[in-house]
């Protein structure tokens, strides 16, 4: 079963002392057997989504087991420079948003300016939902837009409102790192279908080896194992 | 390698409102292998410690499950009472120490009162903290009463660095290793501050067990402090391995 990792990062976190080199991350999925992971710099978070994104490029040229992921502020971005386009020409293939990082709120106009860009393209979105009311405010946001939106860092006090969102918006997913409730996969796998799941691990942030044991272990069949570690995430990313 | 969780809830599970129950937990220590928990009780940290404490009362001390009572600061004279009635038996073997306020740590003023009457069971204490503030009163609470035992459950969340720092200088405060998924938590506790102050613990229902055990497993650490953490370092703490080598 192949295994890709949709949640990854590397380079500095300002905010609590960890070890995240690119190093450390290509050693961490080498040593547990992870084919591929989606990547990208915390530069793009914390300092210049420009900065970052270069950085994820290199991080990854070269490494056929690392899938950059382009990452846009919108507090820095201004509609009509079109930029998205530019980032998928140049080989990214997700997106990710940082909205609680970065302290902009789900409704910020700029960030609805950027989806609107980003419709005409299959590139899937992922982006925190950790606090309450995210999964709420991006099903508003997101209307009858049909863009992939994956919701990483919910838990199980935001479980029940991102199913809600889920079942009225079936281009919405849910990564896993956050659902460490016991049951928490295999629950929401029942109410939505395990192919609206994806694997992430936070990694190196978060124990890698965690995250894949709570994925071993979640009661889920093994064709449903086997969409979450990695079938759902390729169709997303288009093969 | 057998399994030691010094760290369990039972009863309703905060928000979600589905029950965690004894059948619950058996099945999850059979498939996780956990020979010995400790258990308190969902309730009586979110809102009535006396009569969730009564809940753990019915199952403690039978096949491997023991107690944990709960006690709210807010109510000096009442937790002393409810202590009294649970910690002269085998079957409760820690007390737990809450603000009574979510996210609010437990500060030395606040618990002296409470510690004091507690002495006498030469048991052990467990005090919750999830930021630095609450590390430092955690610590030091444990520095005021040097003769109890302490376990900082969650090893201080996301200031477990602090929860370090603090443990290798005050000797009679154990990290339990649940909380933060740092990768290098464990291997970085168990350097400077041993896996012989380790204990594993898992928070379940509120978290899957196999994600606090990935991490340990995972954990660039011998196997000899990995079965400390796993079982050995709760076996002494609790008077388990004293015990078990008699028999």
């Amino acid at each position: 079963m192949e295994i890709i990792d949709a949640n990854t990062m590397f380079g500095p976190w300002p905010r609590e002392r960890a070890d995240m080199s690119l190093d450390r991350l290509v050693s961490a999925l080498s040593n547990r057997g992870v084919a591929r992971a989606i990547t990208l710099s915390t530069t793009g978070i914390f300092h210049s989504y420009n900065d970052g994104n270069a950085e994820t490029l290199e991080g990854c040229q070269g490494k056929s087991n690392l899938t950059p992921a382009a990452t846009i502020d919108p507090r820095g971005y201004f509609a009509g420079m079109n930029m998205t386009a530019k980032l998928v020409a140049q080989g990214f293939k997700m997106f990710r948003f940082f909205p609680s990082e970065q302290g902009w709120p789900l409704d910020h106009a700029v960030f609805e300016d950027i989806l609107d860009e980003l419709e005409p393209t299959p590139t899937p979105i992922m982006i925190n939902a950790s606090r309450t009311g995210d999964a709420s405010a991006l099903g508003r946001i997101l209307g009858g837009r049909q863009h992939p939106l994956i919701l990483e860092g919910v838990t199980f006090e935001t479980l029940a409102e991102a199913v809600s969102v889920m079942k009225k918006h079936s281009n919405i997913y849910v990564e896993t790192h956050g659902l460490i409730a016991p049951g928490g996969i295999k629950f929401l796998a029942e109410q939505v279908g395990a192919e609206r799941i994806v694997f992430g691990s936070d990694c190196p942030r978060s124990s890698l080896a965690g995250a894949l044991r709570l994925m071993n272990e979640s009661g889920l069949s093994d064709e449903d194992k086997a969409k979450v570690f990695g079938g759902n995430i390729m169709r997303l990313l288009g093969g | 390698m057998a399994i030691v969780d010094v760290r369990v809830q039972v009863g309703t599970i905060p928000i979600w409102g589905t029950q965690f129950s004894e059948g619950h937990l058996r099945r999850m220590m059979e498939k996780y292998g956990i020979s010995r928990c400790v258990v308190s009780s969902t309730k009586a940290s979110t809102c009535d410690f006396i009569s969730g404490n009564d809940a753990v009362s019915q199952l403690a001390g039978k096949g491997g499950i023991y107690g944990c009572a709960v006690v709210n600061t807010q109510y000096p004279p009442q937790s002393i009472e409810d202590m009294r009635r649970r910690m002269s038996s085998p079957a409760f073997v820690a007390l737990l120490i809450r603000s009574g306020l979510p996210n609010k740590p437990v500060t030395l003023d606040e618990c002296s009162e409470i510690l004091n009457a507690f002495r006498r069971y030469a048991k052990v204490v467990m005090i919750e903290a999830s930021n630095r503030e609450g590390v430092l009163a955690a610590d030091e609470i444990a520095r005021a009463f040097g003769g109890l035992k302490f376990v900082l459950l969650s090893m201080g969340g996301a200031a477990w660095r602090t929860a370090i720092d603090v443990a290798d200088k005050t000797l009679n405060l154990v990290l339990e290793v649940s909380g933060s998924l740092n990768p290098d938590k464990i291997r970085l506790a168990v350097e400077r501050v041993g896996a012989h102050r380790m204990v594993f613990g898992t928070n379940m229902p509120i978290y899957d067990p196999s994600i606090t055990v990935g991490l340990v497993e995972g954990a660039d650490i011998s196997d000899v402090d990995r079965r400390l953490i796993f079982e050995g370092t709760a076996n002494r703490l609790f008077g388990w391995a004293s015990r078990e080598s008699s028999e």
